[in-house]
This record gives structure tokens, sequence and C-alpha cells, in this order.
């Protein structure tokens, strides 16, 4: 970021600004005082933090990814909810659930986005409503009698049509498909919903959907989310993965969004998510379809669309897998490993690496030694693909994955999904997750620009706030600072960015700060994983605890012991009576190695609170099997900060 | 269908040049380009299959006394209906009467400009009794910048925030002490999610019926889609009017 000199003596800057000091003044940040300001700001920097102050102030969380009963699944799952009550529910209002629930949020969300399927948008209603041409058709028939009939037959129906479609055995009678009729008054009813919610400063309701290309039952879906209104976003129909409009090769989608900008003027971007349910192509290193080796091309162009990836939700936590990090002690959490989404095709080990977020940030360093780009370069976000129109992602305010899932005392016990006796058990959901967006204003525009800019992180459902900045002048008086975002700014690159190749005997230095969720639980610790190839392009990873509540050591081999536990599950509770309210830290990296690419990530770790399904056990009476996990730590992601040498 | 026009048989179907051209515009609303001729030749093969179902559909009479055709038509008659009621414009009357009429939907909450210090239980073990032993000995004049405990990503001044906001900074219940709290002094300690605060209320404006020029949208919005549902009724029950209705039923009539 580029920074206006003004050519003023510093004395007279410290001396103007101290004079603004003693009247007060509400802004959006704190106010320093003269010695913060000396200690950010050495003498020889002679400009004014206060002229534009032109960094994010404030944090913005939202989903990314939620389905409606316009999704083909979600209403054979039982939803009845569509994208007007998504958007009630997440600015805070009661709705009743598609079970006749009552539900409510803790507090609102800033920021949603409704991404039904564009495959068969406005399917399950024409279905639900008994359209005579899909009733022609026997299976239409058959699964029309499933959903009336509702309940685990209506799982039954759900879970046949995702299984079909994956394995492209959909019947052509029950397409419903851009162009129609159909197809079109179902796009129209998204973008309204969204445009009467939308309200710039308050709320953002973005326009987008889910192109869910699921071939042969391997997960490569993607979130489209646009930066424009409805004018914009009506003039083309949505992409979908059936040919012959549509296709499931991510490459033709990457095709119709440069199509949908040129076209239009507007801005548009795709998000990934579940590459765990990918049976190894999320983050491949030779293409999928044809087996041949990527070029330069293809790195621009998938960096391009894809500046984020959704790593955490409710089909399973993607940061890593123990396989992968065995040396990580938290790496197990949320792991879903059985297989592609649709379970014909089990997991084997050689599948991980090209799955998890922080072994494809590694493989994406491999392939920018090799390509000159990186394509493989994406912030971190969470979100929670449920399929109910309902944002839950509070352990005590968990609604499923699907209206199948929502509370009762079975829920735990019902497969989520279920495919030829193989089945994701419905205690495995994770109550999950959330994006956290450092913008400048709660619009489309300046939430969309900053996801563009990888300035995120994801959470697994809290609300903790979390910067992280690298550089190369950062000090342990930058820790001690009350506004760090500042010298964060001032001295370095935010979560998201770039750090210049080192100069002679320069090393990178990181300041990270971490507030708990004032709704939630104190903070364990924050950890910076680095990541990085070889010459060879062989992946090696490297985690550092940097900042952790107090009464802990750091032992030799670099490990902390773990924060403890509060958490009495007979009654669901715990207690913030461990861990800390925050956490700060600035970090030097003693392994730096100035010709070797990496990337560096912040993770925070809250203290353990109860799971969803001990809510439930409370809540219900139930006694759960050994293998349900009784407590958890939240955690956050933060968006990386990459090092790359010069040529 | 005029009577000298041949009605073509069952077996045959046509793929009309109008027809094409139609699947053509399908395509290019997704694409924005017209289809390649291989796409057209898929394009049209995808159409032939839906007339071909179609046909047999009706063919096996599927079109007729059916329970579900029933009702889509059902739902086709209502959208047209809902064309129509969407021509309806409110007046600055009708928003005037249901602005006040639903006041309760358009509250607004109050907002605050204050100060606070804050008191870690993570670093004190006394957080409150600390906190008012700094009260005691607080000036009017101290902004409090560089007292208590750092809040790093929480500013020492908020301003011009409303109810929802504190909550969602502070947690729940801080923005009610607010309310509580005396403007211009120093007073507490409060909890809030974090810890234990003193706070300083500058200045407070209390909430309100939010000005209709405010919320105009919303109340427009709210007003359509009670009056769609108003009409809806009001056109069953004239439409059932229509008819003489007789439910029989096999109940035994009581003596």
């Amino acid at each position: 970021m580029t920074r206006r000199m003004y050519g003023m003596p510093t004395a007279l800057v410290l001396g103007l600004l101290v004079s603004t000091f003693c009247t007060v003044s509400y802004g959006q940040d704190p106010v320093p005082s003269k010695e913060g300001l000396k200690r950010a700001f050495p003498a020889r920097k002679n400009y004014s933090p206060y002229a534009g102050r032109n960094y994010p102030t404030q944090v913005f969380f939202g989903d990314t990814h939620l389905h409606t009963a316009m999704s083909m699944d979600a209403g054979a799952f039982g939803a009845r909810l569509g994208p007007d009550d998504a958007y009630q529910f997440a600015r805070g209002l009661e709705v009743i659930s598609s079970t006749g629930q009552r539900a409510r949020l803790s507090r609102p969300l800033d920021f949603l986005v409704v991404a039904d399927h564009s495959d068969n948008m406005g399917f399950f209603t024409r279905l639900f409503a008994g359209d005579p041409s899909f009733l022609a058709d026997p299976t239409g028939r058959r699964w029309y009698d499933m959903v009336q009939k509702g309940g685990n037959e209506g799982v039954k129906a759900a879970s046949e049509i995702i299984a079909s479609f994956s394995a492209g055995k959909f019947p052509k009678a029950l397409e419903s498909m851009p162009g129609s009729q159909a197809y079109r008054s179902a796009w129209e009813t998204t973008i309204k919903a969204a445009e009467s919610h939308n309200t710039p400063g308050k709320f953002t309701a973005f326009i987008g959907y889910e192109w869910t290309s699921n071939k042969a039952g391997n997960n490569l879906h993607r979130v489209v989310i646009y930066r424009d209104g409805g004018h914009k976003a009506s003039m083309l129909e949505p992409y979908t993965t059936l040919p012959p409009l549509g296709s499931p090769n991510p490459r033709d989608l990457w095709k119709w969004l440069a199509r949908y900008e040129s076209k239009t003027g507007g801005r548009i971007l795709a998000i990934a998510h579940n590459g765990n349910l990918s049976n190894g192509i999320m983050f491949p290193v030779v293409d999928p379809v044809t087996g041949k080796a990527f070029d330069r091309a293809y790195a621009e162009t998938r960096s391009r669309w894809e500046p984020l990836y959704e790593m955490t939700q409710i089909k399973g936590d993607g940061e890593t897998h123990p396989f992968l990090s065995p040396n990580d002690e938290f790496a197990d959490f949320d792991t879903w490993d059985q297989g592609n989404l649709d379970l014909s095709v089990l997991k084997t080990k050689k599948m991980l690496e090209f799955e998890y977020a922080r072994s494809g940030l590694q493989l994406g360093l491999r392939l920018g030694n090799q390509l000159g780009v990186n394509p493989f370069k994406f912030g971190m976000i969470g979100a929670t693909d449920s399929h109910t129109a309902l944002a839950t992602t509070g352990e005590d305010n968990f609604f499923g994955k699907h209206s199948g899932g929502e509370p009762g005392p079975k829920r735990w016990e019902h497969p989520m999904a279920e495919f030829n006796g193989k089945r994701y058990e419905g205690w495995s959901m994770a109550a999950a997750g959330l994006a956290g967006v450092w913008a400048k204003d709660n619009t489309r525009e300046a939430i969309w620009d900053a996801m563009k800019a990888k300035e995120t992180y994801a959470t697994t459902g809290s609300r903790m706030l979390v910067r992280f900045f690298g550089g190369y002048d950062f000090r342990e008086d930058d820790a001690k600072s009350r506004t760090p975002a500042t010298a964060g700014y001032a001295k370095g690159i935010a979560m998201g960015g770039d750090l210049s190749p080192a100069k002679e005997g320069q090393v990178p230095s990181f300041l990270a700060v971490a507030l708990k969720d004032p709704y939630g639980a104190n903070l364990d610790r924050i950890q910076v994983v680095k990541g990085w190839v070889d010459a060879s392009g062989k992946r090696f990873e490297k985690i550092y605890n940097v900042a952790w509540s107090a009464g802990r050591k750091l032992e030799a081999n670099g490990k902390l012991p773990a924060v403890g536990s509060t958490v009495d599950v007979k009654n669901a509770t715990w207690t913030n009576t461990i861990g800390a309210v925050e956490l700060v830290a600035v970090w030097k990296d003693p392994d730096f190695d100035p010709k070797v690419s990496a990337f560096y990530y912040a993770r925070v770790l809250e203290i353990p609170t109860p799971r969803w399904t001990t809510y439930d056990a409370k809540q219900y009476g139930l006694t759960l099997p050994k293998e349900v996990p009784t407590t958890l730590q939240e955690r956050a992601y933060t968006s990386p900060i990459w090092y790359t040498p010069s040529k | 269908m005029p009577a000298d026009d041949p009605a073509p048989s069952r077996a045959e179907i046509v793929v009309t040049v109008a027809r094409a051209a139609q699947l053509e515009k399908r395509f290019e609303k997704t694409w924005n380009r017209p289809p390649s001729p291989t796409e057209r030749e898929q394009l049209i093969e995808a159409h032939l299959r839906e007339e071909v179902f179609y046909r047999e559909a009706v063919a096996a009479g599927l079109d007729k006394d059916d329970d579900l055709v029933r009702r889509r038509m059902q739902k086709k008659f209502e959208f047209l209906i809902e064309d129509i009621s969407g021509l309806t414009s409110p007046t600055e009357d009708d928003l005037r009467a249901f602005h006040e009429a639903h006041a309760d939907r358009y509250r607004i909450g109050a907002r605050f400009w204050f100060r606070h210090i804050f008191f870690s239980p993570s670093i004190r073990k006394t957080p409150q009794a600390d906190a008012r032993a700094l009260l005691a000995t607080l000036k009017r004049e101290n902004d409090g910048v560089q007292e208590g405990d750092a809040l790093r990503m929480v500013e020492p001044a908020i301003g011009d925030v409303s109810q929802d906001k504190v909550e969602r900074i502070f947690g729940k219940g801080f923005a009610a002490d607010l309310l509580g709290a005396q403007v211009g002094e120093w007073s507490g300690p409060i909890q809030s999610g974090f810890g234990v605060h003193l706070v300083r209320v500058d200045d407070r404006k209390s909430g309100g019926l939010a000005p209709l020029a405010d919320v105009r949208a919303a109340v427009e919005d709210a007003w359509r889609r009670e009056r769609r549902s108003q009409m809806f009724d009001a056109l069953y029950r004239r439409l059932r009017a229509k008819y003489t209705i007789t439910v029989e039923s096999n109940a035994v009539e009581s003596e």
C-alpha cells in the first residue's frame, strides 16, 4: 500500500496529533498516545496516519454458502423456507423452521449469500407441486411419492436425487433447464430476494449460486458470488453442470465467468469447497481430465477467478488431515475421510494431499515455482452449506445440514445422507463455519473487494476477531501497542497479502492479534503455520506457538501443553476461568530461508466448549456412543501471507 | 386447431423453425452467444427427448383427472392473479396507516456515544475491585485512554452506534447497562463478554419509531405482501360464491 509523504517534520506531525488528541474523538480506530505514536512511527517516517485512513477497521461476519428450498436436494430433504426466509433469519429475526421449530440467531450476521444449486434451480418446487411432466417419468413419480411421505422417505429421495445427479443418471424429463420459464422465474426469485434485503451499511445480501460439479461423485463444487446487483446478474442465466448448456469442468466455469464480466462489465468470483470429498482432485498437480501437466495459463486463470477457498463447513474441516500432518495435535478435527460425496468410491491415502487447504497451498508453491504463477493462491473462509435456509453455526443453536437434521432426539443417529448402505453419520456434521472479512464498510462492493483481496479468515462458527500482519519491521513494542492495526498496515501487509523479497539480512516478522468472541469462549493460543516446498517440490510444514494464555511454558520442542478444559459434559456448560480474553504477539521466523517460497497463516484456538451433540444429549436426555466427540476447540484460520524470493 | 388443418399423426414430431429459434435463445441466455452447430444439434435432441416423453405421458392419459395436474393448474392460475396484483401500488395514506399499525416492526433502538475502560479477568484476580478503585479516583475530564487493560480490537471511544451494534461488539446485556448509566459521568463496573468495564456515556439518543421516510421500502414491501394475501382470500371467496357446494357424508344422522 502506497502512502503519501506529507513532507512535514515529525515533531510538527506529532504536535498536531497531540493537540487533536485532547478533544474527545469518536473515530473508527482507538486514539494512540504520544508515546505509542513515537514507537509506531520511528522518527524517519514523517507522515500522518490519520490522513485518509485507508484500511479496514471492521470485521464483517457472514455465510457465503446457504441453500433454501429452491435447491433441488434441499426441498427433498424437507426444506420449506425460501431465500426471503433465509435473509430474515440472517438479519436476526425469529423464523419458524421447516420442521416447525422457532429459530433465531444469537446475533445477526453482517452478510449472506443464498447460493442455491444452478442445476435444476426450482426443480424441487416443481416436484413438490406435482409438475405433470415430472410425473410422466417413472423416477419422477417415485420421488414425488417419497417426498410426499416425508421423514426418512424424503431423505432417501434426496440422497437418490444427489446420487443420480452425480452419476450423470438424472432423468432428462426432470431437468429444469436455463432458458425455460421455470428456470427463469427461479433465478428471478433469487435475485429479487437479494435485492430486497440488501441494505448498504447495515446488511449485505449477495446474489449468488452454486455450480455443483459432481462427476462420478467427486466433489468440485464452487459457489459463485456476484459483486453486482440484479440488473447485471439477470443478464446471463447461471452456469450449470449438465451439457450442452453447462459442464462439470471448472475450466468451463471460468470461461463462463469471463463471459459474464466481459458482457456485463460486472465482477464475479468463485469459491470451491469440500476438497475432502473430491477424492484427490481439488488441488491436482496434473489435469485430472486429461492427465496432462498444467500450463501457466491454467494457473493464471484459476488464481484469477478463485481468490478464496471455503475450508471449513458442515461436511468437515478442510485445513489438514492427521495423515498429512502427524505432528499437528490439532489436525484431527471434524475429519471426513470416508470417500467422495456419494460414497461411490472410498478414500485412499494417496488422494489426501490433493484435498486439503494446507497441502493445497504447498502444492500451489510447487506449481508456482514450475509455472511462474501459483494456481492455488487462495485465502480462507468458512461457510455452512446448510440446506435448511438457516445459517446456524453455534454449538447450542445448530439446525443441521438439512431439515432431516433439525433439532430432535434422533437426529444424531439418523444418517445425514445414505448411499447404497454407506452413510455419513448425523452426529459427524460440524456446526460450522463463518467467513470473517476485514472491510471498510458493510456493502456488496466493500466486502466483495475484500474477498478478492483475501483479507479474510475462516472460523468454525465463533466470531473471534483476528488480525495478522507480515513485514520486516515489526518490533516487540508493536505487540504492546493498543492500536496494532496502525502499525500493522503502516509497517507490513495484512492477511492475504504478499511479502516483498527479503533484502540482505532481513527476516520476516508477523504481528498477530486475537480477541475472543464476546458471546463465546476464551482463547487458548495463536499459532503460525508455515508451509514451504524445497527445490524438488517436496512439501514441508512447521507450526509455531506464538501467543497463549497464562500459566504455561513452551517446551524445548516448541510444543505447548494443552490449555485444559472446564467443560461439564453432563450439563453442557463451560466457564471462562481458563484461557485469555485477548492474545497478541510479534513473532520472527527463526527458520527463514530467503531463497525458498513459503506461506504463513495464523490459527487461533479457543478453550474447549461443548459440542452440539453434547447440547442435544442434555436437551433430549441421550447417552451417546464413545465415538461421538463431547467437546471441541473452535478455531479461526487466517488467509496466508506469501513470501516469494526474488528471481 | 382450424378445421382444414390436417392434424399431424401421433408419430410425427416437427421441430419448427420457431421452436429451434426458441431453443437457441435459451442457449444464448447462458452463454450470451449463439450455439455452435454441434451444440445446436444437442439442443434439438434434448428438446425431442422432452417432447417424446410428454407425448407418451399424454397418450397414457396422465393429464386427465390427475390430482397433480389439477394442483399445477391451480398454481398457474395463482401466478396469473399474482401478476395482476403486482400492479396495485400503495398510496401515501396506505403506507402511513400501515406504518402506524405495525409500529412494533419499525422501532429503532437507542444510539450511544461512550468511552469505556477495561479490566481483564485473564490478567487480574480482582477486576471488579480494581475497577471500583479506579472509579473512585477518575476525574471527569479523563478520557481513560491509557487506563485499565488493553482491549486491542475494541475502540476505547465509540460514537453514534446502535444498541444492536453495542451488543455485537460487547456481548448481550451491555447496551442495557449503557441505557441505565448516568450521562457525562464515569460509572460501573459493568460486565461485558470480555470482562469488567467502567463506562462514561457522553451522549445518548433514545429509541423510537423510525420515520416513514427511513423505512419506506420495507413498509411498501410488507404492505404489498399483506395486500396480495388479502386479495387471494377475497378472490377465492368471490369465486367460491359462484358455485353451489354440496359436501356429502357417510355419517349416520343422529336422532
